[in-house]
């Protein structure tokens, strides 16, 4: 739990800042658009998520997702896509919810949506 | 299983190239995919030559196998091209398995017009599989897929998926509210319990900045933090029933009986003249 808010609040830290740089600059390529986020989650990846007891339920680990989101729709969206995640769907209940599939000798759920899937079925 | 696969791959190693008769469907047997590719690339691949369809196809059902999607449908396509070689009722197997293949990767459109013009039995389960995975679409079901009993169920079934439109606006409303709708209460109560707990918050920070005890940044940063969890349970909503729907279509694909349906394209090639010389191969029309 205090992974978790820590986390959090290296997010709401560094987001203001990300958004103030891009305002700042120019448009730049995917990977330097949010440098300070993205440190945060390479520093968390190498040097914090290594260490612990991998407990992610996903197919997709929670850092991961996070860079996909972000990288895919852009820091507001991608930040709010992470906070559903670990916030609102990371529960007892997933294995109820979610497909479950075997990678590597573990069973872990996806949790992803193809956009084709999106275009064809929910789209006018 | 190490010591069964390095067993396996000496057996290919030390075979003759008209061996391939037994040991193909020894690995497809043993569910050694990636040495039944092996094997059928040894005795097939030739720099200066296309492959034989059906090998190609073969190479392809095994991918399938695989949950490979992505390459069964490269290799299948590859071997339509080439289907004049091949019969009328072989070619039709293969559009069956390519759209199955197309679903898996959700690539809905394509695989309704390849199996539209198909009327065969191998095609029945596809289309059954088809308008069970859009049946938010709604797309009118035909009597020569569904009889009277199947379609009453799939009635049934197509009222039980939730929009994600209309819970997505219920948790714009009321946070949980969309995820409740979409059979998440847990989900539903946490989203409820954090935009509450981070109102309360911003209500006491705009007291206390009411009261001129703080400056206005604390209840901006409690307000902005709020908005944004509020922006992440909207989409949670919308998530949450397109999850419930992936899910209940799981079920109901299970329940029918309808959660696999491959051909089994591998049975067809120990007949057919594939396991000759490639010399003979190259001579086909």
């Amino acid at each position: 739990m205090a992974n978790r808010f820590s986390l959090l609040l290296a997010i709401f830290i560094l987001a203001p800042q990300t958004l103030y740089l891009q305002e700042k600059t120019e448009p730049l390529e995917t990977e330097t658009q949010a440098p300070s986020l993205q440190g945060a989650n390479q520093l968390y990846q190498s040097k914090i998520g290594s260490q612990t007891i991998h407990r992610c339920p996903f197919e997709t680990s929670c850092s991961s997702f996070f860079v996909a989101a972000i990288e895919k729709n852009g820091v507001l969206k991608g930040t709010a896509l992470f906070i559903d995640r670990y916030f609102y769907r990371e529960n007892h209940r997933i294995p109820q919810n979610y497909e479950a599939v075997t990678r590597a000798n573990q069973v872990v759920y996806r949790d992803d949506i193809p956009d084709s899937l999106l275009i064809y079925l929910y789209t006018d | 299983m190490i010591s069964r696969t390095v067993s396996l791959f000496i057996c290919i190693l030390i075979s003759l190239p008209a061996s391939g008769q037994d040991v193909l469907p020894l690995l497809m047997e043993e569910s050694e995919y990636a040495l039944a590719r092996l094997e059928l690339y040894k005795h097939y691949q030739h720099p200066d030559s296309l492959i034989h369809p059906k090998v190609l196809a073969a190479i392809a059902y095994t991918y399938q196998l695989e949950d490979q999607h992505l390459k069964a449908k490269t290799l299948y396509k590859r071997a339509l091209q080439g289907s004049f070689v091949l019969s009328e009722s072989y070619v039709d197997s293969l559009k069956s398995n390519l759209c199955y293949s197309l679903i898996e990767l959700n690539e809905f459109g394509m695989a309704y017009g390849i199996f539209s013009d198909l009327e065969n039995e191998h095609i029945l389960p596809v289309k059954k599989r088809f308008f069970i995975l859009t049946a938010e679409r709604q797309n009118p079901l035909s009597e020569a897929v569904f009889d009277a009993d199947e379609r009453r169920d799939f009635k049934i079934f197509s009222a039980s998926l939730k929009s994600p439109r209309r819970a997505a606006w219920m948790s714009a409303l009321l946070p949980g509210l969309g995820q409740f709708y979409a059979d998440h209460p847990i989900d539903a109560a946490q989203a409820f319990m954090v935009i509450g707990a981070g109102t309360l918050y911003s209500i006491v920070a705009f007291q206390a900045f009411n009261r001129d005890e703080t400056g206005p940044g604390l209840p901006v940063f409690t307000v902005g933090v709020t908005a944004l969890f509020h922006y992440a349970n909207i989409l949670s909503g919308k998530r949450s029933a397109i999850y419930r729907n992936m899910k209940l279509k799981q079920d109901y694909l299970i329940q029918t009986g309808l959660n696999g349906g491959l051909l089994d394209l591998s049975k067809d090639l120990p007949q057919q003249p594939l396991f000759a010389k490639p010399e003979s191969l190259w001579s086909l029309p």
